[in-house]
Order: structure tokens, then sequence, then C-alpha cells
């Protein structure tokens, strides 16, 4: 052991964090030697794992036996749950296939094994050192904000969205995203399904007429009258229906405003998701329902002014945007790992 | 706090090829020790035996010496002994031939053989056969001779002969 420290301070250590997004690949290197460390940061197309990426890693490692491979989570089949009681997962999630990890005693990660595999499987032309869940980023990056009262967190990067609820550091509810425009109302087809009316065009009216949900949702779309961006858009003509007699428009006219959906952006995509995840975690009695008036939204990549003032305007809610580097996250808490495994 | 799905890989500084680098420069060491011991014990070895050679070599040298003074002792106790021997030889001769000197009528009592002189004690009939038969072989043989009578109650005559050699004449 005392041999192994001392060509510890011999060698560099060479920390490699990968996330993998749905067209690229990024790449961050830091290389620490004594009190000096150096990053490096490149893109991969998704196509260039087999090679350009492996090559580029393999250059960074192979001049140190001590480097560390950290991959961010990005399996869909992942989440947590407000329990680390195996037994009482199954309420929340079935993680009967899942790998979890207990936090701090009070909540518990999942991931599907199998997508934890393909992971492994993916780099194992170098090998993985951790696989981080973005709950974890989540919660590193708001940990001095997590001990008070009941807020929403939520973690953008790309198309991929991790939200959560925290009170006085207890996780109360938490879900994990892939947000994608092309496909937006695949996503909405879990457990919150029902809620799922207000988007689910396709669906015929009750012959029996308006149901109380019905009623909710229907007050969901007259809020869309509140976003200025419909009304500056183009794509809204004249043919637009009114939405607030909804319940009278034929299923023809909501399918002309569908498509217009797309081109709200990802912002809009997020904001629908967030809004359904609330929904749900307002509905669900699985879940100890507590009032969110404030969200604090880590975004990595820019581009959650739209999502502020959707969140705003049509949820009244109080919304903190910070930037964040996810790289540098990933890169710091892969060296406070090895500082803990070793 | 652990907050990985997996552990880490126990990160190993030795890679097979450089355990094979090793393996034959301890190979390698082993033998050039083995062989410089061999070569050390061989050296120590034949110190050694240098050493217990030398010791020989000069127990053999101190027992040469012991044993050359023995031989010499020998050599000088052979010479004592033979001279001892000749003159044990001569004397036996020349008492042989003082008997063979002394006539029948003449019978001697005692004789006294010294380094330079012959003295004989004895019973004769009378002087004349002393004087020649006995005086005169003995005058031939010594420088000087001197003879004393004493007559005894029978008619007969005891005498003492005295005869030297003169040491310069040896």
């Amino acid at each position: 052991m005392g041999l192994t420290r001392v060509f510890e301070r011999l060698y560099a250590k060479v920390y490699v964090v990968i996330v993998v997004l749905k067209e690229k690949v990024d790449v961050s290197i830091m290389t620490v030697h004594g009190e000096n460390s150096t990053v490096s940061r490149v893109e991969f197309e998704s196509s260039q794992i087999a090679s350009a990426l492996h090559d580029y890693v393999q250059e960074a490692i192979a001049e140190t036996p001590f480097y560390y491979i950290g991959v961010l989570n990005n399996g869909i089949n992942q989440g947590a749950i407000p329990t680390c009681h195996r037994h009482e997962a199954s309420q929340y999630a079935d993680i009967s296939l899942c790998k979890t990890l207990c936090i701090r005693g009070s909540y518990m990660l999942y991931s599907s094994k199998y997508e934890l595999d393909t992971i492994e499987k993916m780099f194992q032309s170098f090998g993985v050192d951790f696989i981080f869940s973005p709950f974890t980023l989540l919660e590193r990056l708001y940990k001095d904000k997590i001990d008070t009262k009941a807020q929403l967190y939520v973690l953008m990067y790309e198309e991929y969205l991790a939200m959560a609820i925290f009170q006085h550091s207890t996780l109360l509810f938490a879900s994990f995203e892939l947000v994608d425009s092309g496909t937006t109302d695949t996503e909405f087809d879990d457990k919150g399904e029902e809620e799922a009316v207000v988007f689910d065009l396709e669906e015929e009216p009750d012959e029996d007429g308006i149901s109380i949900d019905d009623l909710d949702a229907l007050d969901d779309l007259s809020d869309l009258e509140d976003l200025d961006a419909i009304h500056e858009l183009d794509d809204f003509t004249d043919e637009t229906p009114d939405f607030s007699a909804s319940s009278d428009t034929d299923t023809d006219a909501m399918e002309v405003i569908a498509p217009s959906m797309e081109d709200f952006g990802i912002s809009y995509q997020h904001f629908l998701v967030i809004q359904k995840r609330l929904e749900a975690y307002y509905k669900d009695e699985t879940y100890r329902s507590e009032f969110i008036e404030n969200v604090y939204i880590a975004d990595a990549h820019d581009s959650s002014d739209d999502l502020k003032r959707y969140l705003e305007e049509e949820l009244f809610l109080n919304v903190v945007i910070r930037h964040v580097n996810i790289d540098d996250e990933l890169l710091t808490l892969s060296m406070e790992e090895v500082q803990y495994a070793l | 706090m652990r907050y990985s799905f997996i552990t880490p890989r126990p990160k190993k500084i030795v890679t097979p090829e450089l355990k094979l680098v090793f393996f034959f420069f301890a190979m390698t060491l082993f033998i050039l020790f083995a062989t410089y011991g061999f070569l050390l014990y061989k050296s120590h070895q034949f110190s050694n035996e240098v050493t217990a050679i030398n010791q020989r070599i000069t127990d053999t040298n101190r027992s040469i010496v012991m044993m050359q003074k023995e031989i010499a002792m020998i050599k000088k106790s052979a010479a004592h002994f033979q001279n001892i021997a000749t003159s044990n030889t001569v004397l036996k001769d020349s008492i042989k031939n003082l008997f063979d000197l002394v006539p029948e009528r003449i019978t001697l009592s005692k004789a006294v053989l010294e380094q330079n002189a012959l003295i004989l004690y004895g019973i004769t009939p009378n002087k004349e056969v002393y004087e020649f038969l006995l005086q005169a072989p003995l005058r031939s043989i010594f420088h000087k001779t001197y003879s004393d009578f004493y007559p005894l109650e029978n008619g007969w005559y005891r005498f003492v002969s005295t005869n030297y050699l003169d040491e310069e004449a040896l």
C-alpha cells in the first residue's frame, strides 16, 4: 500500500469523464500531477466512439496507470426514490433488475443493470471506473439549497432532463427524462398517462361529457393562451383554434396545431415535461406532496431562457437558473470518489 | 460517500509486460549474484586452502629444520660412536696384541691401559725372561719403558712395567 502511495506521487493522475448525448459524446480529461492540472475537452460524433474517441482516451491514459474513467449515466431506466429499503421501493418503481445505491441513508438511486452493462461494454477497450447518476450531480449542485423547504431542482443537458424535489435534504420525488423534440408525446406514456390527455390530441372526448380531470386539463390548455410565443409565431395563423373553446373543437383542428408544437423548441418540450411531472407528483399519493414555489434549474447548454418564461408565466413558479458545466462537476466528483475508493 | 454505481478497478502499477521485464531482470540479477556468491565462496575457500597450505609449509619447514638438527646430532653421535668403535677396535687390537706379546712363562696379574700409557703387573720367573721376551717388544712400541721388580719367596719376581707414548710423536 505504501509503495502504491509512492507511485501515485510519481505518476500523474488522469481523470476522464464521458457524457454520452444523443448525437455526440463529450469527453473531458483532467491530468493532475502534483499541484499542476490541465483540462482538455473534445466533442466526438456518436459514430466515433469506437475509433477517434478510443484513440483520444488511450493516448491520454497511456502515460500513467492511475487513470479513472467516469461516465454519466444517461440510461432512461434510472431514477431516484425516497427510500433506501428495497421492500418499500416497489411502491415507487420496479427495481428488480436494477442496481441501487443508497445515498446518505435517505434515498436510493437506481439504474437498469442492462444499461450499466451497456455503458461498460461501450467503453470496454479502456474500461470504466465510475458511472454517476445525474441525480448525484443535481444534489451536489444544490447541496446548499436542498436543506430548505420543498423545491424543485432540475438538471438540463441537451435532451436529457433530471428533476428532483428535495425538502430538508430529503428526496420527495425524482424523475429522469429523455426529451425528444420529434417524439414528445411518446415520452408521456408511463404512469402519468392519465394526465397526458392535455397533449393526447388523438383521444376522443368522453361521450358522457367532460370529467373533472378533463376540466383540469382544459384549464391547462387555456393557460397556453398566455404564452406570448404562441401569438408571435407565424405558424399560428387564423386557423389557430380558440383553446378556450377546445371542448368544442374537433380532432382535425387540433391535428393542425400538433406539429407546430415542435417549433417551440426544446425549451417548450422541457417545460411540458416539467409540467407533466409536477402534475404527476401532486396527484400521485405515493409521494408526499408538498407545494412547490421555487424551481432551480441547472442548465448545461444555455437554453433555458424560454423555459424560465414558460414556467413563470404558466406555472407561476419562481425560477432561478444557473449555468453549469457538467464536465467540471463530473471531474470534481471523480476526484472525490477516487479519494473515497482509496 | 460512494456515488458511483460501480467501484473503480484496482490500479496496477505493474503491467504484465512490465512483470515479464522485471522477471528477466530479476533472473539476470539472481544469476549475477549467484555467480558472484559462488565465486566469492570459491575465493574464500581457496584463500582458506592457501592459508592452510602456507601453515603446512611453515610447519614442514619447521620440521625440516628440526629434522636437520636431529640429523646433525645423529651424524655427530654416529661419528662419535664411530670414533668410539674405532677406538674400541684399536684398543681391542692393542689388547690382543698386548696379550700376544706376553710369553707363556710370564703371568700378568693386572693391566692398566691409559691414554698414552700401559701399566702391567705380573710375575716372571726371572728378570731375563722378562727383559728378552716382554720388555723388548714393549720398547719397540712405547717411547719410554720403566720396569720395577720385587722378588718373591719362591725366587720369582713380581714386576711392574710402566710404558709411555710421547704425545708429540702421536
